[in-house]
């Protein structure tokens, strides 16, 4: 029975496609709402992607995660805002009014012009309400949109005939479904109601009396984050590409494909392009739309060259965005449901970002809001009464990133930390310049001391970055004493260490003192191989021997180090 | 010679060669230290370009920078018994979970279950102190017992549990059980397979109750069709046909009346338990001649 009406609700949707043909015959369909800079800017391939308020344009699906505010001009006579006013329990309520005006449309015999006004009331949601979807968090990913458009008045001037205007309304269905954290898919089915259905729904009345349908359209839409965050399939900090494709079919033209992108820098800049297929009568014809755009978290710009094709020029649109944190339609429910607004799940957290530490674990606490669950690195971590957690995360040397994600109901957040584990040393003159500055008395004394502790702070770091790259080992008991000699041992593992270089299997003894079982064989093979450091005539290397200042002076000279 | 004559030469000689005490020690002057190393090292193009990197918040924090490290707690299998439990607010309902932390079980913070589908608390403690239906302590086994509400409608239930550690983390798992009030007859089977008028048979049902077994209230057999009791009750008590007391085989021994015409029989059976459930069958008697 499901699949029998599925196929009569497509079989009227394409039939209602052939009544049209006033506006048709010109090339100006008022309810195919295509507008948003950063939609046209992608070649309006959008309808996979639907991430942001235009969506209420392209694909009505997008309206259960949509929120914000978009205000779009090309000039004065053509002005869209949209509107959506997230509701809680994953819905959103949309408004959008478009005012069009399109001029001296070249038509036989002359030249016609079209104004309209618009309103689209929407409502997207994810369907949390059901238990079904409740419970599956699949389900959690899928977005369905209903679109109620009106044409308030729709104006028509031709040369040479009288003016005319009309009204109507029709509905939009859109399905978005988020596969994972970075593709998307959708399908937006447009004008969907036949002629005459619904108390005139589908039908487009001339005030002379005269009929005709809205031409119905469906897009199938796909959407990657190629490049991005994690989770994306390549990751990039701090820079991220979107792509988008579409195929546009109706019976009143050829299958339109539509491809866009999205290059965005930190978040706050963006490049877009789009090659955007379009239809007049008679003519299918491609352009390339290139757009940019800046985001902040409060506000958003966004720019477009869009080619119109009926009368082949070129325009700008500019859509300014305001993105409100705490803007949904009931306050209350910011308590009650907190994953309305992820962004602000996360009431408190001990990190901070760019931490330098020398311990080898980090605890992670912090407040959530509640019924918001808590991932610390893709773990997930216990959450009090009083929604507070703590957990112990363990630190690798060099760097590590901690993520946090705030999940609820198969939305989530996520924050990211860096952190720089430090090797700690302990170097004895350290300790020594501070006792005699302890004892010191005379001020000369104690200038010089001070001095020489900044020289050893100095090098201490310098050993610590060492010992945190691996090149220098030493383990946390250890004492490091900057003023004992080196010896040829360590210099030779040192440099092996830091240059990188391949380590070789030693298959045979190297020196008369270096078998092939010692420890040090393969770095003394490596810095004797690379002429840095030589063995002494005798048929020795004698690795516990001290490096003199000449052998180091020469073996840095190779290095093109100055002393 | 004269002393006169030995004080230029010993002038000469004052001035070429410098006192003793005046020397730096042999060792420092001769060998390259620790420090001036690693100074030097670091001071080279490849040490300097690894440690921008290291130092640098824009490089090299990705996703493999994320520890992976095995913290939280395991849940090793989770069981509730009976799986078949009455709503009667009186048969026990045990749960178990086997659980293991990386850092052992004296890192285990507490194990607690979400008893909320059967009518109890959300948040409810699950023991491994050999008490309250814990059969060993520190075991890593931890049990609670509980019943279901009345208020509890039938069907499948999932009960979860949580076990967290003292590092903060947190593991789940869930089993479930299904809430039903009446038992069933489920096997049915008569001795011997030819049965004569006159001659002794022995029915055995077995019965599937939710619950304990020990909660099945009877077990009647109509018999009224063969020429006996309306109720004939049967029993599970090692006797009359009966071979194992209080398992799930109940047995019913009768002689057929000598007057039982040959034919075939349908002899209803009922089960009833303490929970107000009942279930009933059919049992289907040949009667040779």
């Amino acid at each position: 029975m499901k699949r029998i009406c599925l196929f009569l609700f497509f079989i009227l949707t394409f039939c209602c496609r052939l009544a049209h043909a006033q506006l048709g015959e010109i090339g100006i369909y008022p309810l195919d709402l295509q507008n948003g800079a950063r939609p046209l800017g992608m070649g309006a391939a959008f309808s996979g992607l639907a991430d942001d308020v235009n969506c209420i344009l392209y694909n009505p699906g997008g309206m259960a995660w949509a929120k914000g505010i978009s205000l779009t001009f090309r000039d004065f006579d053509n002005i869209t805002a949209v509107q959506a006013y997230p509701t809680g329990y994953g819905s959103s309520l949309g408004l959008a009014v478009v005012t069009s005006k399109i001029s001296d449309v070249p038509v036989t015999g002359g030249v016609a012009n079209s104004d309209s006004n618009i309103l689209v009331l929407s409502f997207g949601t994810k369907l949390n309400f059901l238990p079904l979807f409740f419970q599956q968090p699949a389900l959690q990913r899928l977005g369905i949109g209903l679109n109620l458009k009106g044409l308030l008045t729709e104006t028509l001037r031709r040369t040479g005939q009288p003016d005319r205007s009309a009204t109507g309304w029709d509905m939009d269905l859109g399905l978005l479904w988020k596969g994972t954290d970075w593709w998307s898919a959708g399908i937006s089915l447009q004008n969907i109601l036949p002629l005459h259905s619904l108390a005139g729904g589908g039908t487009l009345k001339w005030d002379v009396g005269s009929e005709e349908s809205f031409p119905a359209a469906e897009k199938i839409g796909f959407a990657a984050k190629i490049i991005g965050d994690l989770g994306s399939p390549i990751y990039r900090e701090g820079s991220e590409l979107t792509a988008g494709g579409e195929l546009n079919f109706s019976g009143l033209h050829p299958t339109f494909l539509r491809l866009g992108g999205e290059w965005g820098f930190d978040k706050t800049y963006f490049l877009r392009a789009g090659i955007m297929q379009q239809y007049k009568p008679g003519e299918v014809s491609a352009a390339l739309n290139l757009g940019a755009g800046y985001r902040n978290p409060d506000f958003g710009l966004d720019i477009v060259s869009y080619r119109d094709p009926l009368r082949r020029e070129a325009q700008t649109y500019i859509s300014v965005l305001y993105f409100p944190k705490e803007w949904v339609v009931v306050k209350k429910l910011d308590v009650e449901k907190p994953a309305i607004l992820l962004e602000t799940a996360l009431e408190k957290i001990s990190l901070e970002d760019n931490i330098v530490t020398y311990n080898d674990r980090i605890d992670v606490f912090g407040k959530v809001k509640a019924g918001v669950e808590v991932y610390v690195n893709g773990l997930r971590a216990y959450t009090a009464e009083d929604n507070t957690f703590k957990v112990v995360i363990p630190l690798q040397p060099e760097k590590n990133l901690i993520v946090v994600e705030a999940r609820y109901q198969g939305e989530k957040k996520i924050w990211k930390y860096k952190v720089l584990r430090k090797s700690r040393v302990k170097v004895a003159e350290e300790e020594q310049v501070k006792q005699q500055l302890i004892k010191a008395k005379v001020p000369e004394e104690v200038e010089a001391l001070k001095k020489r502790e900044q020289e050893i702070l100095q090098r201490r770091s310098k050993v610590e970055e060492l010992v945190t790259l691996g090149v220098i080992e030493v383990s946390p008991e250890a004492t490091f004493k900057l003023e004992a000699s080196v010896t040829r041992g360590e210099m030779a593992t040192w440099l092996a260490k830091a240059t990188g270089l391949p380590l070789p299997r030693v298959e045979r003894d190297l020196f008369l003192d270096v078998k092939r079982d010692n420890p040090l064989a393969p770095f003394i093979k490596v810095v004797v191989d690379w002429d840095l450091l030589k063995p002494f005539p005798d048929g020795t290397f004698r690795p516990e021997a001290p490096v003199t200042k000449e052998e180091g002076e020469k073996l840095f000279k190779i290095l093109k180090v100055k002393g | 010679m004269k002393p006169k004559y030995l004080i230029i030469p010993l002038i000469f000689i004052n001035l070429a060669v410098p006192p003793v005490f005046a020397q730096k020690p042999a060792e420092a002057e001769e060998y390259m230290t620790k420090g001036e190393a690693v100074m030097l090292i670091s001071a080279t193009d490849f040490m300097k370009k690894k440690i921008g990197e290291l130092l640098s918040w824009t490089i090299g924090y990705d996703i493999n920078k994320v520890s992976r490290v095995r913290l939280t707690p395991t849940i090793n299998y989770v069981k509730a018994f009976p799986k078949k439990v009455p709503p009667d607010g009186r048969t026990v309902l045990e749960v178990l979970a086997s659980v293991d932390d990386p850092g052992g079980l004296r890192n285990i913070a507490g194990v607690r279950a979400d008893l909320s589908s059967i009518g109890r608390l959300s948040n409810t403690t699950l023991v491994d102190n050999g008490l309250f239906g814990d059969e060993k302590a520190g075991d890593g086994i931890y049990t609670l017992q509980t019943s279901v509400s009345p208020q509890i409608g039938l069907g499948p239930k999932d009960i979860s549990v949580a076990v967290a550690n003292k590092k903060g983390w947190l593991a789940l798992a869930k089993t479930n059980l299904e809430i039903r009030k009446n038992p069933a007859i489920i096997e049915i089977r008569v001795f011997p397979d030819k049965v004569l008028a006159g001659r002794q048979v022995t029915v055995t049902a077995k019965v599937d109750n939710p619950g304990r077994i020990e909660d099945v209230q009877s077990v009647v057999a109509d018999m009224r069709t063969l020429g006996l009791s309306e109720r004939s009750y049967f029993g599970n008590n090692g006797l009359a046909g009966d071979v194992t007391v209080g398992d799930d085989v109940w047995a019913l021994q009768f002689n057929l009346p000598n007057e039982a015409a040959p034919g075939d029989y349908s002899i209803p059976l009922e089960v009833t338990n303490l929970a107000g459930g009942r279930g009933a069958a059919t049992m289907a008697i040949t009667v040779y001649k």
